[in-house]
């Protein structure tokens, strides 16, 4: 009889698999329909019972333990990406490396000059600056890392242009002053005109007609 | 149809161990806080330490869980798994209290856990009727003995079936049908004492009408 109450069980709770089979003892044992009769108005009553809900509050904290305590443990190899909002923040306004020892082959690259001509205006990028990490390279240090590149490609042209004039011109001679300190002559205006036409062949050679500049009239004339 | 497009637990568990997505991590939890919290509340009686070991049982969920990370080794019986975390805090908390070996008295202070809950309109009558009920069946629950009153809640409240109910608790499953056996006669019979004094005492009106 056990047995059958045990079957009896697990068919009111639908784990019993031969439920046809079960049917039919049923219906052919009127003591194990009747027990069947009232264990099934004990679990109507029990079924009738709203769960208890935790509060929204505990599951809350529960939550919010999940995930300090995901922040806090040691990350996976596989280079997941996080979504969490409380992630240490990543710069990512640009490519170029935070490291100082990165920053000056980024600046020189390619693809660095493709991603500046297209990147928004400073006035476009104003407003996000102030958000951003102290820590952070700006866009401001990277128009001064990209002036400073500027320059120096500018001197090391200069060095290694030929010079136009038929003989080498000497070093400026040293003019003394009233006070008996030596300065070079730079505004000897041979000089300056020398200087002026090599600033032109190389604009020419750069080609950035804009800044060429222009022939001073004291030495066209 | 909408089951079908809920995320299955081990697909939450993976979006929360991977990425730490909390958002998959509260549907996990909210998918089955009834059941977890069904069973401490019926076994404690107190929502407030119900709530304690509540937060309690997750908090030795989350941190197996993260020490767990790469080697998972619950799949497809997490709530398995967080019944057992919960039943044995709820097992520790009712030893201390000296409430586990001891067969429940009816020395409670008329209070169920169902009178408990927050109730929305509990003013209607209908709802009143409903409520007795509720505290009476509760208070037969209560008088049920510990291992029959386990049986009974994680099979209704929780719905693991009796094999994991027989795992869980580490009894055969044949204890755990016949402590449910044995939990649902005792209650019918319980019902039916009540019924009995029920009509005696409405018939003893009568007659002395």
């Amino acid at each position: 009889m056990n047995t059958d109450i045990d079957r009896l069980l697990r068919y009111m709770y639908g784990e019993l698999e031969d439920e046809a089979d079960f049917e039919r003892a049923l219906a052919d044992c009127p003591d194990l329909f009747d027990t069947w009769f009232e264990l099934h108005e004990v679990k109507q009553k029990l079924d009738a019972q709203p769960p208890p809900r935790p509060s929204a509050s505990v599951v809350d904290r529960i939550v919010d333990q999940a995930a300090e305590a995901h922040n806090a443990s040691p990350q996976p190899e596989s280079p997941a990406p996080t979504s969490s909002p409380s992630s240490s923040p990543r710069y990512e306004g640009d490519t170029v490396p935070c490291a100082p020892s990165g920053s000056w082959v980024a600046v020189s690259s390619p693809a660095y000059h493709e991603q500046r001509s297209t990147a928004p205006s400073a006035s476009d990028r104003a407003p996000h600056a102030s958000s951003r990490n102290q820590g952070a390279p700006t866009e401001h240090s990277h128009a001064v890392a990209w002036g400073i590149a500027c320059m120096l490609a500018l001197v090391m042209a200069v060095s290694s242009l030929p010079d136009s004039s038929p003989t080498p011109e000497p070093l400026p001679a040293l003019s003394s002053t009233s006070s008996g300190t030596t300065l070079p002559d730079w505004d000897a205006p041979e000089r300056r005109a020398t200087l002026h036409r090599q600033a032109a062949a190389l604009s020419e050679r750069v080609g950035t007609p804009s800044s060429s500049p222009a022939a001073p009239r004291s030495f066209s004339q | 149809m909408q089951s079908v497009m809920q995320p299955t637990d081990e697909a939450l568990i993976e979006a929360y161990l991977e990425s730490g997505d909390e958002q998959a991590f509260r549907t996990l939890v909210e998918r089955h806080q009834d059941q977890i919290f069904g069973y401490i509340m019926g076994m404690v009686h107190d929502r407030a330490i119900a709530h304690d070991l509540f937060q309690d049982t997750f908090e030795r969920v989350i941190k197996a869980m993260n020490d767990r990370r790469g080697s998972y080794t619950h799949k497809g019986q997490w709530l398995s798994w967080v019944m057992r975390i919960a039943r044995n805090a709820t097992i520790d908390y009712l030893r201390k209290q000296k409430k586990w070996s001891d067969v429940s008295s009816d020395d409670d202070e008329g209070r169920s856990f169902w009178d408990t809950l927050e109730s929305d309109m509990p003013s209607a009558d209908a709802d009143l009727h409903r409520m007795q009920q509720r505290a009476v069946l509760n208070r037969h629950i209560r008088r049920l003995a510990p291992e029959q009153r386990e049986v009974l809640l994680l099979r209704q409240q929780t719905d693991l079936t009796f094999r994991e109910i027989a795992e869980l608790t580490g009894v055969s499953i044949n204890t755990a049908l016949g402590r449910m056996r044995y939990a649902l006669k005792n209650l019918r019979g319980m019902l039916e004492d009540v019924d009995q004094q029920a009509l005696v005492g409405s018939v003893d009106d009568r007659f002395s009408m």
